[in-house]
């Protein structure tokens, strides 16, 4: 499991885990019976206030991809719908021609947002 | 003079010679020449002979004939395996050290055994009854020394140790960009065979408690602390969540404890190996192999392996261990100075 975030990009953190961790889900790592780690140790590792990683957390089990037990942590317990095969493969596809032309993520990441409004 | 030839001269097939006739043929043989000496003292022994003893006198009594024979089909058997396991020597004809061990072991249990049961019966000739056989304590402990100093002489006989670490594939590119934080994290844990021995383990573990306890004997203590210890050792090593964020390389089992941590500023380079646990590391859990290397070792197949700035290689066995590899090399990236 990989969680990303970046302070200066203006999106909230707990949206950026989040969005790490559908990302991860999305792209298949993140199989179903994973135990994420708690809270407190996500937060510890990127430095950030326990009740953000929470936040998420509770983000993530409203959408069905997490089940919050007390005591136990966030267990991986269903998956995003739909079959994302074709997804990844296009998404692998940008990010090569993207390094090719050498557009840093951010940029990638920016035209991605503006043409998807 | 000393032998130091060039690697590649060490060829497989004289390492295999070496490794026969310390680890197969000389504890044999050591248990045959013990098997020859009692067989020609049978006349003199008392029927039945003590076959134990506990600190105050014999208390175990039994035939002769099979306690003769003891040391030998043990010996045979032990020697055999620990032959078999070292069959393949590394391509470079040098051994692992989970093989040299087991060869030395081999010697060391065949003197021990060896000595131990030649004195018993060699103290009981002319004993009318077993009763009163002398203690073989004494003869016991001297064996053990002795094959001690055999096994050392062994081991340095056998083709040298080497450690192997197989490459893997690529640690895994991962971007990070200025600011930007990272956090990997996995759990890893035991599965299939090795879940299935420890599960036998604890079975037995708990077979010779339940026993125990029954014939009520003072091995009750003991066993109850096998089991224990036993118990603590699966429940501390079977699962663990390995991490890579700005603290490190973190790896800690179900209750946060056992842990170790290799601050980034500890971490010299970063690879992913193939981990082979039996060969490697000779088993599964947190363990130790010669040449500096340790690791938490839970499945075969690919891992993370970190080599700390003095030198040592700390491997977690882990799936998608590339980018796991991949992120620690992105921090290190990240924390170098510019």
């Amino acid at each position: 499991m990989l969680v990303r975030i970046d302070p200066a990009s203006g999106v909230a953190i707990f949206d950026q885990i989040a969005g790490s961790l559908r990302a991860s889900a999305i792209a298949g790592t993140l199989a179903i019976g994973e135990r994420l780690p708690s809270a407190r140790e996500l937060a510890a590792s990127l430095d950030i206030n326990v009740h953000t990683v929470l936040r998420a957390y509770q983000l993530l089990r409203d959408e069905g991809l997490i089940e919050l037990r007390p005591g136990r942590g966030a267990i991986v317990t269903g998956r995003l719908a739909g079959d994302y095969d074709a997804l990844n493969s296009a998404v692998a596809n940008v990010i090569q021609e993207a390094r090719k032309l050498n557009i840093a993520p951010p940029a990638l990441a920016a035209l991605i947002r503006e043409t998807y409004q | 003079m000393n032998d130091i030839r060039p690697e590649s001269t060490v060829q497989a097939p004289s390492s295999r010679v070496r490794v026969v006739a310390i680890g197969g043929l000389l504890p044999v043989a050591i248990a045959v020449v013990a098997t020859i000496l009692m067989l020609s003292w049978l006349p003199q022994l008392p029927d039945p002979i003590a076959v134990h003893w506990n600190g105050a006198g014999a208390d175990g009594f039994g035939p002769a004939i099979p306690f003769i024979f003891a040391p030998l089909a043990i010996t045979a058997v032990f020697s055999a395996f620990a032959v078999a396991w070292s069959w393949k020597p590394l391509p470079s004809g040098r051994l692992t050290w989970n093989q040299k061990i087991l060869l030395a072991a081999s010697l060391w249990m065949a003197v021990l055994l060896g000595f131990a049961f030649t004195a018993s019966i060699a103290l009981q000739r002319g004993v009318a009854d077993a009763r009163t056989a002398p203690d073989v304590g004494p003869w016991l402990a001297l064996g053990a020394g002795a094959g001690l100093v055999l096994a050392v002489a062994a081991w340095f006989l056998l083709p040298a140790g080497e450690t192997v670490s197989e490459p893997g594939t690529e640690p895994k590119f991962v971007d990070v960009q200025g600011d930007e934080r990272v956090s990997w994290s996995r759990s890893t844990s035991l599965g299939g065979v090795p879940l299935l021995a420890v599960g036998l383990a604890i079975l037995v573990a708990l077979g010779t408690a339940v026993v125990s306890v029954l014939s009520v004997s003072d091995a009750v203590l003991i066993s109850m602390i096998v089991l224990v210890v036993v118990g603590l050792l699966v429940l501390t090593n079977f699962w663990w969540r390995v991490s890579a964020d700005r603290r490190g390389f973190i790896a800690k089992g179900l209750f946060g404890w056992p842990r170790k941590r290799i601050p980034l500023t500890e971490i010299r380079s970063v690879a992913v190996v193939d981990v082979h646990p039996t060969r490697d590391f000779g088993g599964w859990g947190w363990r130790w192999a010669g040449g500096g290397r340790s690791g938490i070792i839970l499945r075969a197949g690919s891992g993370i392996e970190v080599t700390q700035s003095n030198g040592k290689r700390f491997i977690v066995s882990v799936a998608d261990a590339a980018t796991g590899a991949g992120v620690l090399v992105a921090l290190l990236r990240q924390n170098a100075p510019t």
